[in-house]
């Protein structure tokens, strides 16, 4: 009897450091250029992973793999970097040339993180046109070189520092956790835990909510016209720029939220389908088994048919499924 | 009859039940508060609860000194040094979890409590 009780108490007082262990932390930091955060049970190292993600892909980073290849260098590239390249290759592909990485001269011409942002003029647009025209890596050896122009993987890094981040904590023991990298989020739910996501509401500010994701592993991203962007003479001019003309797509929608379950994949896809057609979006999407929300130009919102369990609308707002 | 425990047994019985009990008696601060992180982290945390009439609060950062106004129900960057005055722009601040960032101060002002959703995108 006396040995059951101390078993007993012994128990409890384990389960209790144990569930110290266990508690949720929560982290934000300032990476990549934005506000990130990091909720986790269990797990570690969110930040060192979004971290070391940034100094690895960054060109704005002296001495990253990619400033190094932009400034003529041969690198050895690990695998996972090479391994997103080809992705971006791939969607840029398809995009017929809309969506690449090999526009570092046009981003660097626009530089919409500048607080001096203002609208080059034709000449600049067609010499960083002709600079960025070399899209593709060569091998010298085991290496890498990049002939002219530059990479930025503005469009990829978020979404990949965030996956990066998730995983780290996967493999370190985490049972749930949500990371958050600008607007790219990752999830994990080892239980029945679903995380709601809410997805901006374009014509809003910032706080103000359209829609609900409902996800558990999985990562959503988003692009819109309405972040990093500025107004000259009643014209506004965004970031998502078409690397064939050098400026800023004019799309038929606002934002373009993508699911999936690569969170470099979810951040690359909503930067492609922002320049597409909903037809053609329907396809890549399809293609890369990923699901979207689009919010167009009049309001309306578009959405492929997979997301119905996993989206709905404020408010009771319509939802259209292609 | 014989005892079941000894007095030295039971005192450490005791000992360990009160630490148990204390992980799960630890009282949770109810109340709203404000949380003000600067290069994600916290450097204020107010209650709301006394701020009858609003007041101005200064952080000073790198890019200059930014505002932040705080009242009994809500609160808002009044004003920032960075260019683009998104951070000002996005006014009050009043449900909890709620979130205003300034990018270029790295600073944001944030309402604790119960959040209705556990992230954003967009």
């Amino acid at each position: 009897m006396r040995k059951l009780i101390c078993l007993l108490l012994v128990f409890s007082l384990s389960l209790c450091i144990a569930s110290c262990g266990s508690a949720e932390k929560s982290e934000t930091f300032y990476s990549m250029g934005t506000y990130c955060s990091a909720t986790y049970s269990g797990g570690a190292d969110a930040e060192k992973a979004v971290r070391d993600t940034e100094n690895l892909i960054s060109a704005r980073v002296v001495g990253s793999d990619i400033y190094k290849l932009n400034h003529g260098e041969t690198v050895n590239l690990p695998d996972d970097i090479k391994n997103l390249l080809a992705l971006c290759a791939d969607v840029s592909a398809f995009t017929e040339g809309k969506y690449d990485v090999f526009v570092l001269p046009l981003t660097s011409l626009w530089d919409f993180d500048s607080e001096e942002a203002s609208v080059p003029s034709a000449e600049e647009i067609e010499k960083a046109l002709s600079d960025s025209s070399v899209k593709s890596l060569e091998t010298v050896g085991e290496g890498s070189i990049l002939k002219s122009g530059g990479i930025d993987l503005g469009s990829v890094g978020k979404g990949f520092g965030c996956e990066n981040a998730v995983n780290s904590l996967k493999e370190s023991g985490c049972k749930n956790c949500i990371v958050s990298v600008g607007g790219s989020i990752g999830v994990y739910s080892e239980g029945d835990k679903e995380y709601k996501i809410a997805l901006r509401d374009p014509f809003g500010s910032q706080n103000d909510v359209i829609g609900v994701f409902r996800l558990k592993n999985a990562y959503v991203s988003t692009s819109g016209s309405y972040e990093k962007c500025f107004t000259k003479d009643g014209v506004l001019y965004h970031h998502i720029l078409d690397a064939r003309t050098g400026f800023p797509y004019e799309s038929d929608f606002v934002s373009v939220s993508v699911v999936s379950q690569s969170g470099a994949l979810s951040d690359i896809l909503s930067t492609a389908c922002f320049m597409l057609s909903v037809d053609e979006a329907r396809k890549l999407l399809e293609k890369y088994s990923s699901e979207a929300v689009f919010v167009t130009k009049n309001g309306d919102i578009i959405a492929t048919s997979g997301i119905k369990d996993i989206f709905s609308a404020k408010d009771g707002k319509a939802v259209s499924f292609i | 009859m014989k005892k079941l425990f000894r007095l030295p047994d039971l005192i450490i019985i005791l000992l360990i039940a009160a630490v148990c009990l204390t992980f799960f008696l630890i009282p949770k601060k109810e109340g709203r508060y404000l949380i003000i992180e600067k290069s994600g982290e916290e450097i204020r945390k107010l209650d709301l609860s006394s701020y009858k009439t609003p007041e101005k609060i200064t952080i000073e950062t790198t890019e200059g000194d930014l505002i932040i106004e705080v009242g009994e129900n809500y609160a808002r960057i009044k004003s920032s040094p960075c260019k683009n005055k998104l951070c000002v722009r996005c006014g009050k601040i009043e449900k909890s979890g709620e979130t205003v960032v300034c990018l270029p101060c790295e600073v944001s002002i944030r309402l604790s409590g119960e959040t209705e959703y556990d992230g954003r995108t967009g």
